[in-house]
């Protein structure tokens, strides 16, 4: 009887200083380290609290100036109706929806951008990482660290707030669809911003886009009334109806904000892979 | 396993009309400390950058470690270790973080293993007393100490070090090639730079590289051999004129070339029969009583001297 043969092994996989075992390449490989890191830039450092206080401050007193400060600065006489609290929680919503935006722009407007002027992007792509796997846990890593920091915690004094304006328990409900809509807006700026990173190595453009759009959708919204059911930036005035009124007035913004931001990370994923650093 | 490390055919990288490399073959042997040698501009970086998969050739082929470099980059950067010319890390993290990051990139191993390799590592490049502070408190130097660190880190097969030791004072000079010394014999070096010095000390190979296009590749003492005719140097002071005609005349003596200097004129001698060349050279110079011998010494190569012939013949 003969030996049975060796099995031929592929002689690339073999390494002169002893093999280590490793998982197949595929298109998230390196994501789950990089992963890791995006989530200690938040929370392995004191970064989440002191965003989420300093969002609470500009929401809470948004609210209290809103509802409190501007009612008690108007005269007596000037004829005006009192503002119920649907009213205030209806337009508190639209204006926190922009200055949420605003704030998301320009907090994450160096993400991509920093590192490919200073080098880290080099480094970090001359390892096993895909491109997609980077845009990917960017945008998982800091879309969470955005929401809880930016939205959902500070939420937690504006639904205090919300109680005490209105003499009793605000509906939760509400708050946590309220919270989820502009949630979705954060991740869609930040998929914005990782997009238009990768297609110009302006700063200057990758933040006067978004907020020329945050500015202009109004506008837009208003000359073409079809364009409201299509437009991100108009989840804050659907999400003001609904905490005021707990109505979902139409949820193509919503849908229409989910395919907009899955659009612009393939873009930023298409676009990225075919830089050349 | 068999076939070079690295293995370049007509690599070529045009940005727009600017052709950054015009047509690269290169073969890199494994296991070499393989110094890739050219003038600033010559399209080193470029070259790196296309075997790492930072940028994609115009035409060509390359192959790392039997790779390719456009359709399985990937594959090459799990088995490759990459230093920067101007190494960047988060400023925020430590080296030793910075090193369990690039660490994660790679197998997974247990934590004693993975806490092995980070401290073998911050050994290696002598950062064990800087290990944890933060990286944007870093001199330069440690700053590329790192930079190798975090390439060796994995135990790679193959290093790609894009000059390694240009931005270091000449202490930290010598600290990285004592590092890349001690690397030799478990993996694959391939460092550009164009300090010739370090070169002639370290490589076992050299490919010079001009213009984007290689004008010789050899074992480092093949091209430090030249043509294998041997030459002495002879300096002396006073009119030269009759000596240089009386060499000119013998039958061993191949060439004599003159050059001025501050003292007198140094004459290179190109011999035939370096034997015959030792017993009567410096006697027929003293025959010449007109002219006072400062230095007489047999001519040794110098990498620079064969750098500069190769980038200047390959200009011209």
């Amino acid at each position: 009887m003969t030996p049975s043969p060796i099995p031929p092994t592929d002689p690339r996989t073999s390494s002169p200083t002893g093999p280590r075992t490793s998982s197949p390449a595929g298109p998230l490989t390196g994501a789950g380290n990089q992963l890791r890191r995006e989530f200690a830039s938040w929370w392995g450092t004191g970064r989440w609290w002191r965003q989420a206080l300093v969002w609470s401050g500009i929401l809470g007193a948004l609210f209290a100036v809103m509802h409190w400060v501007l009612p008690a600065l108007l005269p007596d006489d000037a004829g005006l109706p009192v503002a119920t609290i649907e009213q205030t929680a209806r337009q508190f919503t639209e204006l926190t929806a922009i200055v949420v935006a605003i704030g998301v722009v320009l907090l994450t407007q160096g993400l991509l951008l920093d590192e490919r002027r200073n080098g880290v992007l080099e480094w970090l792509l001359s390892k096993p990482l895909t491109r997609p796997a980077l845009i990917g846990a960017r945008f998982v890593g800091h879309g969470a660290g955005l929401v809880l920091a930016v939205v959902a915690l500070p939420w937690v004094v504006v639904h205090l707030l919300l109680s005490v304006a209105a003499g009793q328990a605000w509906h939760p409900g509400r708050s946590l669809a309220t919270v989820g809509m502009l949630a979705l807006l954060v991740v869609f700026h930040l998929a914005l911003i990782l997009a238009l990173s990768t297609l110009t190595a302006s700063r200057v453009v990758v933040l006067a886009v978004p907020l020329a759009l945050i500015v202009g959708a109004d506008l837009v919204a208003t000359a073409m009334p079809w364009a409201f059911e299509v437009l991100p930036w108009m989840l804050g005035r659907v999400g003001g109806t609904y905490l005021a009124q707990g109505v979902l007035v139409t949820p193509w913004p919503l849908l229409a904000t989910v395919g907009w931001t899955v659009l612009l990370l393939i873009l930023a994923m298409w676009r990225l892979e075919r830089t050349e650093l | 396993m068999d076939g070079p490390a690295i293995e370049t055919v007509g690599l070529i990288k045009r940005y727009g009309d600017v052709e950054a490399l015009g047509g690269l073959d290169l073969e890199v042997p494994r296991g070499s400390v393989f110094g890739f040698l050219g003038p600033n501009g010559a399209g080193k970086t470029t070259a790196m950058r296309l075997l790492v998969g930072l940028a994609r050739p115009t035409a060509g082929r390359a192959r790392v470690l039997g790779f390719d470099v456009v359709t399985e980059s990937l594959e090459i950067r799990r088995r490759i270790g990459y230093l920067a010319q101007l190494p960047r890390f988060y400023d925020e993290l430590t080296p030793r973080e910075t090193l369990r990051f690039a660490r994660g990139f790679f197998p997974r191993d247990p934590d004693t293993v993975v806490e092995d390799d980070l401290a073998a590592a911050i050994d290696l490049v002598g950062l064990t007393g800087k290990a944890d502070q933060r990286v944007g408190t870093l001199s330069g130097g440690q700053r590329q100490r790192l930079g190798i660190a975090q390439a060796c880190v994995h135990q790679p097969e193959l290093l790609i070090l894009d000059e390694p030791a240009a931005a270091l004072d000449p202490i930290g000079r010598r600290d990285v090639l004592d590092i890349m010394q001690r690397l030799r014999g478990t993996t694959t070096v391939f460092y550009s730079t164009h300090i010739l010095d370090d070169v002639q000390r370290i490589s076992d190979t050299v490919a010079v590289l001009h213009h984007g296009r290689r004008v010789a590749q050899a074992r480092t003492e093949a091209l430090l051999a030249g043509d294998g005719h041997p030459s002495y140097l002879v300096e002396v002071a006073g009119d030269v004129d009759g000596t240089v005609r009386r060499l000119e005349a013998e039958p061993w003596v191949d060439a004599v070339t003159r050059t001025a200097t501050a003292e007198g004129t140094r004459l290179r001698v190109a011999v035939s029969d370096p034997v015959v060349a030792r017993q009567r050279l410096l006697r027929l110079v003293l025959t010449d009583q007109q002219l006072t011998v400062i230095s007489f010494s047999p001519h040794r190569v110098e990498l620079e001297e064969v750098f500069v012939d190769l980038v200047e013949g390959a200009r011209a």
